[in-house]
């Protein structure tokens, strides 16, 4: 690498060289005295920025865009599945009971998501080294508050075995609070 | 002169194999492999040896379908109550392949929830 930045370099000024020693011998090409050096650098600076924005700040347009829509996704999933949890309690309130298999199912999914947290944190890590940290921890806060609001009370307990509209509605609220962090997380990325 | 050298090797539970995949409750009652239940028959006695043999204890987390907040609080919560959670911190090593699950165990040793 440090070889060809040599290279790039060397060609550059021999490229400068040649201009110059061009420019001075070739007999159509001369100066105009009334033209200022500023204005020279005006255009040179104006052909600069025009070959830039298509070659560089386009390409790094879309490849911060490419790089958002792979964390949306990463995102998603987290609340895909934090969803299947919302849906779970959901149909056991419409059946009237939970059984110890949706228990199961419930933990399940739970883990499932701490999974997808691992990975997302990972990427994030890649993308933005340590400049997302804090924002990233709040949401990770959200998540084991929301896990714990809901498996710490009687939910495991043998004898829970009914769904009634106060455990929906606090499951709902818990959930809506995970959400919030997740997509408040999601805006924060964007913005970066 | 003769000398004995004795490697102490630390001390392992593997919740999967040695207690159960799928967890339960807080408390006996509330029915089977609860956090209780976890505490009585396997944490607290591998804990007390582990303190006396002065090795780690090394809990290998893999494998379980999920820790419900209610059994980590009912095993690892209640043992850092009566032993303080600096002394439980400095003998259990956790081994997990997701960070997230070791955090929230940690989480509930430093600030075990009275229930």
């Amino acid at each position: 690498m440090k070889l060809i930045g040599i290279i790039i370099i060397g060609s550059i000024f021999c490229l400068g060289v040649l201009f110059g020693f061009f420019f001075q011998h070739y007999p159509y090409i001369q100066w105009n005295p009334e033209i200022k050096i500023y204005e020279v650098f005006q255009v040179i600076t104006t052909l600069f920025i025009a070959l830039a924005i298509p070659f560089f700040i386009k390409k790094w347009i879309d490849d911060s865009r490419v790089v958002k829509t792979l964390l949306n996704k990463e995102s998603d999933d987290i609340s895909v599945e934090a969803k299947k949890i919302n849906e779970k309690f959901i149909s056991s309130y419409n059946t009237g009971n939970i059984t110890s298999q949706d228990k199961k199912f419930i933990n399940i999914t739970f883990s499932q998501i701490e999974n997808l947290i691992q990975t997302f944190e990972s990427s994030i890590r890649v993308c933005f080294n340590n400049r997302c940290n804090s924002q990233f921890q709040d949401f990770k806060i959200a998540y084991l508050e929301y896990w714990h609001n809901v498996t710490s009370g009687d939910l495991m307990s043998d004898s829970f075995t009914i769904i009634d509209e106060n455990y929906l509605s606090f499951h709902s609220e818990e959930y809506s609070k995970f959400l919030q962090a997740l997509r408040k997380f999601n805006i924060f990325l964007q913005k970066q | 002169m003769n000398l004995k050298i004795i490697i102490m090797n630390n001390l392992e539970i593997h919740v999967a194999t040695e207690f159960n995949k799928a967890l339960g409750a807080r408390y006996i009652y509330e029915g089977q492999f609860s956090g209780q239940q976890f505490l009585e028959t396997l944490l607290s006695p591998r804990f007390e040896e582990a303190k006396e043999k002065k090795v780690k204890l090394v809990i290998y987390l893999d494998g379980v379908l999920g820790y419900p907040s209610s059994f980590v609080s009912g095993s690892f919560g209640k043992l850092s109550m009566s032993h303080g959670a600096e002394s439980v911190l400095a003998t259990i090593e956790f081994v997990s392949s997701n960070s997230l699950r070791i955090e929230k165990i940690v989480r509930e040793i430093t600030k075990p929830i009275k229930k």
